[in-house]
């Protein structure tokens, strides 16, 4: 398995998150700041190798979106640091940040809101090029239709407009602005989940067929786990935050450890297979929560006197395989 | 109890939905399934005559515990909805009012439909929502929309479509906008209420995976067209139409793993697009010649499945009623 060879040879990873946490203040009307803080992360250690495909899971609100944008450098960490290379971000000079945010694309969830509608998609793709290196006009035409076509779309595509275009279309025409500028690291947030099933397995193929060409890295944001189940090599399973269980994908599928991990994969409706029973305490609000308490206690039916009482850490449980439960040492 | 025939709706210029007939029988459930743009929720909306602006009912029949409703006016019809037919949104957000309280908004059709007074209403709101199993009942009467999660403002909205207990309730993408932790339980809810009630359900969605949960028919549409119609277990264990099969081998493949997915090319055609012959042609893997001049008709087998391909041809096609 790559991600196992990978792993065990060490490669240097492109981005290292180090205890990262996010943190925003509450003030109430009078500009009083409240006792409690909001963390959108809190604590995430997570590494990106070359040519890997890391996937990031949980629900809405869990922090998903925050780690990407902290990845991009769109927001500031409260805490903790990011490595690019293996140096960190803070002691390096604007113009080497900007270099190193080359590297770094996204595609975002929703095609339709992703692109200026009043730009042609030459205009689209090209802006990558513009901003970050000089080229001269007649290359820049150069390189677009070489990626436009390279994600499966027609050169004469290029004088049109975003509106003339289907969703699926759309995303790939996102992906073209991505890989326009040769990064080291897409982050996809959510990239199929407002396409349609018979469209999704063709941007899913040609994700994978970039992937083998240019041996780039995902970073894979979705909740759908029958296509994280697809695409990733590791996966991290967010809540509230905080990263609750992390490993290969094949230990995550097939070896659950985290009671929340087991809860969403149980969740998830499948053609065949039918839906398990799970009893679970399911109405009551899951962002409030006590602190100092484990993030999952009070929709965990296994929590014990422990969990409320402290936080869990990620502990290795297997090689690689990390999960932040008191229930399992 | 709902029968729909050869129902087309379209605006001015083109059909959006063409010739759908179904049936849903009492403590019946119907799944509607097909991508967007297919028109499955025009035609569910059309059912509760609450199509958007400028589309409508072209020709055709919708009939509803005997009585047409293509024809009936906005009056009658307003008495007929939440009463006899139930609707659940996509969206809980959208379809609630954020300025009003969520007991304020389940109380309203109690008032309106069931004649209660404001103390009977809120005593009813109040099971009602216990019944969707929202705990501390009596304290989210005062809550605003915007003060409960996703999950929880979808109950309500099931709450609010059950008050009248209708015969028939219409769902339309209940859980698209949920998690999936959250939308097993609304699976899990709504299966539980319908056979707990005893009602007709009639379930549109994109996921068939959410669909095989919860009903017994699927209906599969391909822009505007029933392309196959069969119980849940001939759908999904032994798909007969090459798009059913496609839509199908789409999910599995995904949890099988394949190396590479099997894809299918092109686009659904666009509202509205002329094609001569069969829709699904250009996409179709196994394509015949016949497809690409006429478009083929919805074979109906005995079993009462029906499949629109030229392949599956019934040589002595009776005129079975759907």
């Amino acid at each position: 398995m790559l991600e196992e060879r990978n792993r065990q040879t060490k490669q240097s990873p492109i981005i290292r998150l180090k205890n990262i946490s996010k943190k925003y203040e509450d003030y109430n009307l009078f500009s009083k700041k409240n006792e409690s803080d909001t963390y959108a992360v809190k604590g995430v250690d997570l590494e990106i190798r070359p040519n890997e495909t890391v996937a990031v899971v949980g629900e809405s609100g869990c922090g998903k979106s925050t780690v990407a944008k902290l990845i991009l450098g769109l927001i500031e960490p409260t805490d903790g640091k990011i490595f690019y290379d293996g140096i960190e971000k803070n002691q390096m000079k604007k113009n080497e940040k900007r270099k190193i945010m080359k590297d770094v694309q996204m595609v975002f969830q929703d095609p339709y809101g992703a692109f200026n509608p009043k730009m042609k998609i030459k205009n689209i793709i090209a802006e990558p090029l513009s901003v970050n290196m000089s080229y001269s006009s007649s290359e820049i035409d150069r390189i677009c239709q070489e990626v436009i076509e390279h994600v499966g779309l027609k050169k004469e595509d290029l004088i049109k407009y975003p509106d003339e275009f289907s969703g699926g279309q759309r995303q790939r025409i996102a992906i073209a602005r991505a890989i326009i500028g040769t990064p080291r690291l897409i982050i996809c947030d959510e990239p199929v989940s407002a396409l349609d099933l018979l469209v999704q397995a063709q941007i899913l193929n040609l994700l994978k067929d970039i992937q083998e060409e240019k041996k780039l890295s995902y970073l894979f944001i979705s909740h759908d786990l029958a296509v994280v189940k697809y695409v990733s090599d590791y996966v991290v399973v967010m809540y509230l935050g905080k990263i609750v269980e992390k490993g290969s994908k094949n230990q995550i599928f097939d070896n659950p450890k985290h009671p929340y991990t087991k809860l969403l994969l149980d969740s998830s409706v499948s053609v065949h297979k039918r839906m398990k029973d799970i009893q679970v305490c399911d109405d009551i609000d899951i962002f409030k929560k006590d602190n100092k308490c484990c993030p999952f206690y009070n929709r965990c039916s296994l929590a014990k006197e422990k969990c409320r009482e402290e936080e869990p850490d990620l502990k290795e449980y297997e090689s690689g395989h990390e999960v932040a439960c008191f229930l399992l040492s | 109890m709902l029968k729909v025939s050869d129902l087309v709706i379209g605006n001015s210029k083109y059909n959006i939905v063409n010739q759908i007939s179904f049936q849903v029988g009492e403590r019946e459930t119907l799944g509607i399934v097909g991508e967007s743009g297919c028109g499955k929720s025009m035609t569910a909306l059309s059912v509760i005559g609450l199509l958007p602006k400028g589309i409508k009912a072209v020709s055709g029949s919708i009939e509803f515990q005997g009585r047409e409703l293509t024809k009936i006016s906005s009056r009658e019809m307003r008495k007929l909805l939440g009463k006899r037919i139930g609707m659940i949104f996509q969206e809980p957000m959208t379809a609630l009012n954020p300025l009003l309280t969520i007991g304020h908004q389940l109380m309203e059709p109690l008032r309106k439909h069931r004649k209660l007074s404001k103390n009977e209403a809120r005593e009813e709101a109040i099971k009602l929502l216990k019944e969707v199993g929202i705990r501390e009942a009596e304290a989210k009467m005062k809550a605003f929309p915007h003060q409960l999660s996703g999950g929880m403002r979808q109950r309500v909205l099931i709450a609010m479509a059950l008050s009248c207990s209708p015969d028939l309730l219409i769902a339309d993408e209940p859980t698209t906008a949920l998690d999936v932790t959250i939308q097993a339980q609304i699976i899990r809810l709504i299966r539980e209420l319908q056979s707990r009630r005893q009602m007709s359900l009639l379930l549109i969605s994109h996921d068939l995976g959410v669909v095989s949960e919860i009903v017994e028919r699927i209906i599969v549409l391909y822009a505007g067209e029933i392309v196959e119609l069969g119980t849940k277990e001939e759908i999904l264990k032994d798909p007969q139409h090459p798009y059913t099969k496609c839509l199908v081998k789409a999910v599995e493949q995904l949890e099988a793993m394949e190396e590479r997915l099997t894809v299918v090319k092109g686009n659904v055609p666009k509202p509205g697009e002329v094609i001569q012959g069969c829709k699904f042609y250009d996409r179709c893997q196994t394509p015949c010649e016949r497809g690409k001049k006429e478009s083929p008709l919805l074979f109906v087998q005995e079993s009462g499945r029906c499949i629109r391909c030229w392949k599956k041809e019934i040589v002595k096609q009776s005129k079975v009623q759907l």
